[in-house]
């Protein structure tokens, strides 16, 4: 078997003053491997996801990634650029005036020359239908768009790893079936946290669940 | 609520590269302050004229801007000719008006219109991103440009997170009067937009750091300067130029 991409060890964590939200997770995240994590609101879901990129550092435990143990930011840069993190809110994620812009951000970040980024720009767009906007202000699309936008702008990295945090919340059927195909046809290991049962099945994960701060495999 | 590019079909000062259009604003605007001779500043409303007939720009938004500016200007103007001191004064039913105030005043609405038609002309034909764009290849600094930017971009979604708090008020019969409790959530309901911009500010970093955010932006577009852009640099600048040193 190949070695895990993500390994979490005994981790725990809190947000200070308050009662520990994760309490001693182990989890292990394989190259091709779909995990769909469910849980209560409020239970550490984003928590946890914001943990494997290092955005939050545990007070105890320890984060294994992609073959290293990840302490500092200056490790956690590495794996952020291997590991694409879909946002709950699209709005948080497109920062940049036009959409090819926003989708050239992460492109350049890898330190990719100017010809391939744009080259890259291009074929994401084209693969998730979005050809036509370039160009467009990203404030102005529509909710749906912006989720799709702000997947571009993930997969134009080409991640090993996909965390997705609720990439079908708030969308109508069309974007949620549109979402489902892309993600149907993608190779990479996904950690999806999302309360949508049939989206979950459609990507056939391995379902675990938060609870009580715990993470187990349901 | 976001200013939008008024003029639609592309006029032929709008053609010109963006970097061209701010740096003209910019010589153009110092060049009309400077100026002392009425003969001049004529002169240069006159282009700022011809400036703003070759943007094309929509009257109304012109006539807006204009009405505002001058009405002031106006104000400026039953002041000045009373007010300045000066060594002749104009007998006019009854009144004294100072020739050094009046020239004052003139001159003063002459560099005023010109400067505001010209940077109508120049700037409003511009879209406001591809002008923040500019900017950045201009080496004006990346802190102030990524400001102008970001604010055009969450200038929007703040203003409709007030939106929905204030409808969610209403909804609950809140009506704005004039007494503690209208102050009071209107308190409430400001501090909270405060504390969902710095959340929101602390989101958006995160999710740039996720996309390997090192504190360096990249320009995925770059400008070049077309014929069209050397006419217009070969004509406008020289003849400023030499408008000087004949007149």
């Amino acid at each position: 078997m190949s070695p895990p991409l993500f390994e979490l060890r005994a981790l725990h964590y809190a947000y200070a003053a308050q009662d520990t939200v994760l309490k001693d997770i182990n989890f292990e995240l394989r190259a091709g491997e779909r995990v769909g994590l469910v849980g209560n609101n409020g239970s550490g879901k984003t928590t946890l996801l914001q943990i494997f990129v290092g955005l939050l550092r545990p007070q105890q435990g320890e984060i294994i990634a992609f073959g290293k143990p990840r302490v500092k930011e200056a490790d956690f840069w590495e794996v952020r650029l291997k590991t694409g993190f879909l946002f709950q809110d699209p709005d948080d994620q497109l920062f940049c005036p036009t959409v090819a812009e926003d989708v050239a951000f992460g492109v350049f970040n890898q330190g990719k020359p100017r010809a391939e980024v744009l080259r890259i720009v291009e074929e994401t767009l084209a693969l998730l239908g979005l050809s036509a906007y370039a160009e467009r202000v990203t404030h102005k699309l529509s909710f749906g768009e912006k989720r799709l936008v702000a997947l571009a702008t993930i997969l134009a990295m080409q991640p090993e790893v996909l965390l997705l945090d609720e990439p079908t919340t708030g969308l109508d059927e069309q974007v949620c079936a549109r979402i489902t195909h892309i993600l149907q046809q993608l190779p990479q290991a996904m950690l999806i946290v999302s309360h949508d049962k049939e989206f979950l099945q459609q990507l056939q994960v391995q379902p675990w669940r938060l609870r009580a701060g715990q993470l187990e495999r349901v | 609520m976001l200013p939008k590019s008024p003029s639609i079909t592309p006029a032929p000062l709008q053609q010109l590269d963006p970097r061209v259009k701010l740096l003209s604003a910019l010589f153009f605007s110092v060049w009309v302050v400077v100026q002392h001779r009425l003969f001049l500043l004529s002169l240069g409303l006159g282009i700022a004229i011809l400036l703003t007939l070759l943007a094309r720009l929509p009257a109304r938004l012109l006539f807006a801007r204009l009405l505002s500016l001058n009405l002031f200007l106006g104000l400026l103007g039953l002041f000045l000719p009373f007010t300045t001191p000066s060594p002749h004064y104009l007998q006019f039913a009854g009144l004294n008006i100072g020739l050094n105030g009046l020239y004052l005043w003139i001159e003063f609405s002459l560099k005023a219109n010109s400067v505001l038609l010209a940077l109508t002309a120049f700037l409003a034909s511009t879209d406001i991103i591809v002008l923040g764009h500019a900017l950045e290849h201009l080496h004006v600094p990346v802190k102030l440009t990524r400001l102008l930017l970001l604010t055009l971009r969450y200038i929007n979604v703040l203003h409709s997170s007030y939106q929905q708090l204030s409808r969610a008020m209403q909804a609950r019969g809140f009506r704005l009067r004039s007494n503690r409790h209208s102050y009071h959530s209107i308190g409430n309901l400001l501090g909270m937009l405060l504390v969902r911009s710095f959340w929101r500010a602390q989101q958006i970093e995160a999710a740039m750091r996720c996309r390997g955010y090192q504190g360096h932006f990249y320009l995925l577009h770059h400008f070049t300067l077309s014929f069209r852009d050397k006419v217009f640099i070969a004509i406008f600048y020289p003849s400023l130029l030499l408008l000087m040193e004949i007149a």
